[in-house]
């Protein structure tokens, strides 16, 4: 099982396979969007797909520039939707084609800044793109600081709730008449967390913390407890499980846990966590069909001042099962 | 695992995970205006979320009627199964695209509806046997299933292995070889689902199943087994409609229209966000012809005494579960320093009532000046309102605003913020008055912030343009105007609601109902200023209350304003604010007709 590997930002391009073949990105209001993608030379790759969300244009126009700028001729834009996941699956999947992944080629995903919904979709997607012996690379940009300016007791990411929806690619097999077991990847956002539970009205809840932080120095590790707390007080009854942030396949070991823990339920997961940890539940719907993930997408977000980077990264080699190896449900 | 209510005594709990005798000691049964519900017949039940529709079809299960009926099933009264449609069990994302695409996706849902509902009804009678009373009479359910349900089935295209069927046993062994069979009938639509995640122009071949040819055949002949009452009526309850996709509705709404209520009734519960009532060949279904309906939260905003007591009750019964030896008051007590200082001001209205009173009694002044002279008192130069204690179980109750969700989930807040303060070491046995009022104070907040964002979004995409904006105005408006007159010195000064006294036009109108629909007004209605006819009365929710300043105890004043005031309210609030600083109210809401604007 592959570890993920802290890298200075400096040194990123010292971790990636000479081989490599396509780069996948997202530009976005983050400046941490731009993080891995400049610290890399553009010649790395022969192919880069910058995606980015058709409803922040204007917020995150400065940083999608910078990287069409960075990579010159090999960037192709791949428009995504904050509200239509089915554009994003779309376009994806035709860049992915025209981008001829072939051979023993390496594909390298810069997900910091995808929504967890764009993410988990490319990632079925690449479940069908790849092919085997071919490596799939992700790399994460931690934010140093979240609400950037703002005191603690202020501090937002996102307000509301707009809608509920499965994840396209990951419906699951939802039995009607079982009851629901609702799984939280708690993160910091507690009403986004809270409207999600209170809309789902599941039978059963589990509610999982972080266990490491993606800052390094687990600075964000009591603000993750303390959002357990918020949240736990609406419903006491949970089942509490804790999960790596950092570690897919640790998230995911944890996930397959709470699961088998109410095996005759139908189980959701709700990655509200990181990034890596979204890439353990993808791996989990993955590999157990039943198993549907959801998505909340936020009314508003703190565009200005979401986050401010590290300036170190996150490196990891993740086996998805491919399409011909994915099980029928 | 134990519930949320016995951590938490006003944890909100989906109902049908609430067992039937503890449905029985929480449910406070009030169906006075809910004759329908009881009736064959289709029926909406209309309400806000955490109105107790969900309750009320908990309620009519049979597990729930026999223990408050004493008698066994087949002597009740009706026969009811629970039908809960949660978000995203059958609103699937991929199935949105075969309807936008309209790839075949209408008998595709009537499928995945039929067979959704068929298993709920099968989970619904697991409810029987752990009632204590499953039916004695196994055979005539053995032969439903091995030789009704897989004809359907088979009918419908089935082509899957009949499982053994054992000869004796029991009935939850045969409801379970019933939820096995349709569970694979439901694997194979899931599994058709899963494969157009990434699109694709697939074809489905299995099993398909429609409301016609098989959940009215269930019914009939669940309906005939000796378990059943049979000459009485029969209901599926299906709540939370509103989770279903508009195709599924109008395929719902087609179901309303097929009548044959004397076989099934559809009793169908919605948020007031039902997508549609047109059918699937765009008629509409219309009340009474093809169905009756109870609109919830008007009987409790309109009746608030009636309110008060159902809440009272339902929090009597939930700290008796919890064995919290208090009543709802004592449960939930006042600032009792607050509320020395308002009765020291009452009892100096009712001195001095023979000299200055303005009603016809000295008490009449006590309760309605004392508490808005207090609150003026405590605004005094340091503009300081915001110290008022919004505590007291009655205070409560009223900013609940006739939802009785509004009022159990702020009490399971503070309830975990006491138990936080007791650090453990004490149980729990009062809230104290500056957590209530925190907490209240927070809510009001979020409803006018964080929840008001969710029309921003969801209006604007629908096309609305600015009607969110407008709303905002005319409520922070409203709130304004209202808490200038608790200041002042106006003869009624506990002021929630306007009406209007010309118009309103159907700008000032849409507007209007836009905060209906979202439930920061209500509407009822009131004599016209003139006298004949009635008129529209729009009341602020009081739930707002704490975020206004405003006194939420009293209901009977109102204000008539023109709809060029309403106009200014919502386009030109600050100049609205100014009018209401240097003006008199009357001459600003409610001027001789077309003076105000002419002077200006």
């Amino acid at each position: 099982m592959a570890e993920a590997i802290a890298v200075p930002l400096s040194e990123v391009a010292d971790h990636l396979p000479r081989s490599a073949d396509v780069f996948i990105c997202c530009a976005s209001y983050e400046s941490r969007s731009t993080s891995v993608a400049t610290s890399l030379p553009s010649d790395l790759f022969r192919k880069v797909l910058i995606c980015a969300n058709k409803e922040f244009k204007q917020e995150i126009h400065e940083n999608e520039e910078r990287l069409l700028a960075h990579f010159g001729v090999k960037a192709e834009q791949v428009v995504l939707s904050h509200d239509d996941p089915f554009m994003g699956l779309d376009t994806i999947r035709t860049a992915l084609v025209a981008a001829n992944l072939g051979g023993s080629a390496n594909v390298v995903v810069d997900m910091t800044t995808f929504t967890h919904e764009g993410l988990l979709i490319l990632i079925r997607v690449l479940t069908v793109a790849l092919r085997p012996g071919q490596k799939l690379l992700f790399v994460y940009t931690p934010a140093s600081e979240y609400a950037v300016g703002l005191p603690s007791d202020q501090k937002w990411l996102s307000r509301g709730l707009k809608e509920i929806r499965s994840v396209l690619g990951f419906p699951g097999a939802m039995l009607p008449g079982r009851p629901l077991h609702l799984i939280v990847l708690v993160g910091f956002e507690v009403e986004r967390a809270r409207l999600l539970i209170d809309s789902l009205e599941p039978d059963a809840i589990s509610l999982g913390v972080g266990c490491d932080s993606t800052d390094g120095a687990n600075r964000h590790l009591p603000k993750n407890i303390e959002s357990l707390n918020q949240i736990s007080i609406h419903y006491p009854a949970f089942h509490h499980f804790s999960f790596s942030s950092i570690n897919p396949y640790e998230a995911e070991a944890s996930l397959v846990a709470q699961v088998a823990l109410l095996p005759e339920m139908n189980a959701v997961v709700a990655p509200m966590n990181t990034k890596m940890s979204t890439v353990g539940a993808a791996l989990l719907a993955l590999k157990n069909r039943r198993v549907q993930l959801c998505y909340a997408p936020a009314l508003t977000y703190n565009t200005p001042a979401y986050s401010s980077p590290a300036d170190f990264c996150y490196f990891l080699e993740v086996d998805i099962p491919l399409a011909n190896e994915v099980p029928a449900s | 695992m134990s519930s949320d209510l016995d951590l938490n005594p006003f944890s909100v709990q989906s109902p049908e995970r609430i067992a039937a005798h503890d449905v029985l000691s929480l449910f406070v049964e009030d169906f006075a205006d809910f004759h329908q519900i009881h009736r064959a017949g289709h029926t909406f039940l209309h309400g806000a979320r955490g109105s107790g529709k969900s309750m009320i079809f908990r309620f009519l299960e049979p597990d729930c009627q026999i223990l408050k009926k004493k008698c066994p099933l087949n002597e009740l009264d009706f026969f009811a199964f629970y039908i809960p449609i949660k978000e995203m069990e059958v609103k699937l994302t991929e199935l949105i695209r075969l309807e936008m695409d309209g790839h075949g996706s209408l008998p595709l849902n009537e499928h995945l509806m039929t067979v959704n509902i068929v298993l709920k009804m099968f989970a619904s009678l697991e409810r029987i046997t752990q009632s204590g009373e499953p039916p004695e009479e196994t055979t005539a359910f053995r032969n439903f299933i091995s030789d009704t349900l897989v004809r359907l089935l088979k009918r419908g295209g089935w082509a899957g292995v009949v499982p053994e069927i054992p000869a004796e046993g029991s009935f939850e062994q045969y409801r379970l070889v019933a939820v096995s069979l349709l569970e694979e009938v439901y694997s194979e639509i899931s599994l058709f689902i899963q494969r157009l995640s990434l699109g694709g122009c697939l074809i489905y071949t299995g099993t398909l199943l429609g409301f016609k040819d098989f959940v009215r055949p269930v019914c009939a002949a669940l309906r005939s087994m000796p378990f059943m009452p049979a000459t009485k009526p029969f209901f599926l309850l299906v709540d939370d409609a509103d989770n279903f996709s508009e195709e599924q509705t109008r395929i719902l709404n087609t179901w309303v229209s097929s009548r044959g209520t004397a076989e099934i009734s559809l009793k169908i519960s919605t948020q007031r966000r039902y997508k549609t009532f047109r059918t699937i060949s765009g008629q509409s279904i219309e009340t009474p012809h093809d169905f009756s309906e109870v609109e919830i939260s008007d009987i409790y905003t309109s009746d608030r005494d009636r309110y008060m007591a159902r809440v009272e009750s339902i929090v009597e019964r939930r700290l008796q579960l919890a064995s919290i030896n208090a009543t709802p008051s004592t449960f939930f007590p006042e600032d009792h320093k607050q509320e020395n200082e308002i009765a020291k001001i009452a009892e100096s209205l009712r001195a001095t009532w023979s000299e200055s009173g303005r009603g016809f009694r000295a008490n009449d002044d006590a309760y309605r000046y004392a508490r808005p002279n207090f609150i003026r008192g405590l605004h005094g130069s340091s503009k300081s309102g915001s110290t008022y204690s919004y505590a007291g179980f009655k205070q409560l109750v009223h900013i609940s605003s006739g939802v009785v969700r509004y009022f159990l989930e702020p009490a399971a807040l503070m309830y975990g913020e006491q138990t936080a303060a007791n650090e453990g070491s004490a149980p729990v046995t009062a809230i104290a008055p500056h957590i209530q009022n925190k907490v209240t104070r927070e809510q009001a907040n979020r409803f006018l912030t964080s929840e008001f964002e969710r029309i921003v979004r969801e209006d604007g995409n629908l096309g609305g343009g600015d009607r969110a904006t407008k709303l905002r105005n005319l409520l922070d408006s409203l709130g304004a105007l209202f808490s200038h007159i608790l200041m002042s010195d106006a003869a009624e000064r506990r002021v929630f609601s306007v009406a209007f006294s010309n118009g309103p036009d159907d700008e000032v109108r849409e507007i209007f109902e836009l905060g209906t629909e979202y439930n920061y007004l209500h509407k009822s209605s009131i004599g016209k200023k003139e006298g004949a006819g009635r008129t529209a009365l729009y009341i602020l929710s009081r739930r707002l209350a704490p975020a206004f300043g405003l006194d939420p105890t009293s209901f009977a004043g109102y204000k008539f304003i023109t709809n060029e005031v309403a106009r200014m309210m919502m386009l030109e609030p600050k100049k609205f604010h100014n009018r209401l600083r240097t003006n008199h109210i009357d001459s600003v809401v409610d001027p001789a007709q077309g003076r105000l604007f002419e002077e200006n």
